[in-house]
């Protein structure tokens, strides 16, 4: 029984293997936090388009008697709160997406720092490895803690 | 595998609660209270409470009901009004008359196609001959709009047979209904479905992070 070492010690000595899984799931899970964003966006810049049909939609269903004018105001304010809401969720799920994204992207700078410290292959590769696990961390950090910076895909 | 079928199962249930929840809504929005077609009552009770038409009921916080009244019959005047049950009770043992008496505010509106939606309110309604009225009440009014009035009513309805002197029946036909727990239920279906999904990641976030603590 050898002494357990933390995660934190073990990081940047991960081999070949274990840092190819690392860049892999890192970037699958950001491509899952980006989609859960770029729906997220979607839905709530296209929701006053959603609420015209819905307010055409109670407008036509009030006049074929499926309901009078106290349920069809009722029915107004529903689709003012949805359509508030559809903005609204936006601020959440960009926020947890960007926590998601940016720990995706920590795992990857572990991959890409763990290739670069492997001695195990060859320098310029190494160098090429280091100059990405820069880039990433470089991305990481403006976007962690400028607000006025940030990526965005439209 | 147990794992997989456990997280099936819940996924499951949540895309059930999610489907179930706007069905649910639909068809229980209201509640049919009285449907009759036609009501047939004489047209002395244009004189005495006692010979019109009475159906009571009772109504919650936020809890209103709708009435469709309509009469299609050669001859006849029916009018409708809403009484509060303590001051229906009272006139009826006078066996007072019906046109004398003063009514809750009610909302009435006819569907006007390509018109904006709107509303009036009145205390009684009449319809001579031919007619339809979609009536809301939930207590009393203010211009088209409804103030809730929790408590126990009366709808009333009288009326008056213009024709041969044989001819005394009074027809209409009415639908009541009442606001149901359609609303409530959709709501929480929704919530319930919303919940169930959350912990569904929860639960497969936790084994992830337990196979790869485990792994390690």
């Amino acid at each position: 029984m050898g002494e357990e070492k933390s995660f934190f010690d073990r990081l940047p000595l991960l081999d070949k293997n274990k840092a190819t899984k690392f860049i892999v799931y890192g970037l699958l899970v950001a491509i899952l936090f980006g989609l859960m964003m770029m729906i997220s966006r979607s839905i709530s810049q296209n929701a006053f388009s959603w609420r015209d049909l819905a307010n055409q939609e109670n407008e036509m269903d009030y006049w074929d008697g499926d309901y009078g004018y106290n349920d069809y105001i009722q029915r107004r304010e529903e689709i003012e709160q949805i359509y508030y809401w559809m903005q609204w969720q936006d601020v959440i799920f960009v926020n947890i997406a960007r926590v998601g994204v940016n720990v995706s992207m920590f795992f990857i700078l572990i991959g890409f720092l763990s290739f670069a410290v492997n001695d195990k292959i060859d320098e310029k590769t190494r160098r090429i490895f280091l100059i990405l696990a820069g880039l990433i961390l470089f991305v990481i950090m403006f976007t962690t803690l400028f607000s006025s910076i940030s990526i965005s895909v439209s | 595998m147990v794992k997989k079928k456990i997280s099936m199962i819940i996924l499951i249930v949540g895309v059930a609660l999610f489907i179930t929840a706007p069905i649910l809504g639909y068809f229980l929005d209201k509640t049919v209270l009285c449907k009759r077609k036609p009501v047939v009552i004489d047209e002395d009770s244009d004189d005495g409470l006692k010979s019109a038409f009475a159906y009571p009921f009772s109504i919650g916080k936020d809890q209103k009901i709708t009435i469709e009244f309509s009469v299609y019959y050669a001859n006849v005047t029916a009018t409708l009004k809403i009484l509060g049950k303590g001051y229906y009770d009272q006139q009826y043992a006078l066996n007072s008359t019906p046109g004398g008496l003063t009514g809750q505010d009610f909302v009435y509106s006819q569907f006007v196609w390509g018109q904006s939606p709107s509303a009036d309110s009145d205390d009684e309604r009449s319809i001579t001959y031919n007619g339809y009225w979609y009536i809301e009440f939930a207590g009393d009014t203010s211009g088209g709009y409804l103030i809730s009035i929790p408590g126990s009513y009366v709808i009333v309805v009288y009326g008056d047979n213009d024709g041969p002197p044989a001819d005394t029946d009074v027809l209409f036909n009415i639908v009541i209904k009442k606001d149901g727990p359609g609303d409530f239920l959709e709501e929480l279906f929704y919530y319930l479905g919303a919940g169930v999904i959350a912990a569904l990641v929860l639960f497969i976030s936790y084994s992830y992070y337990k196979k790869f603590k485990g792994g390690r």
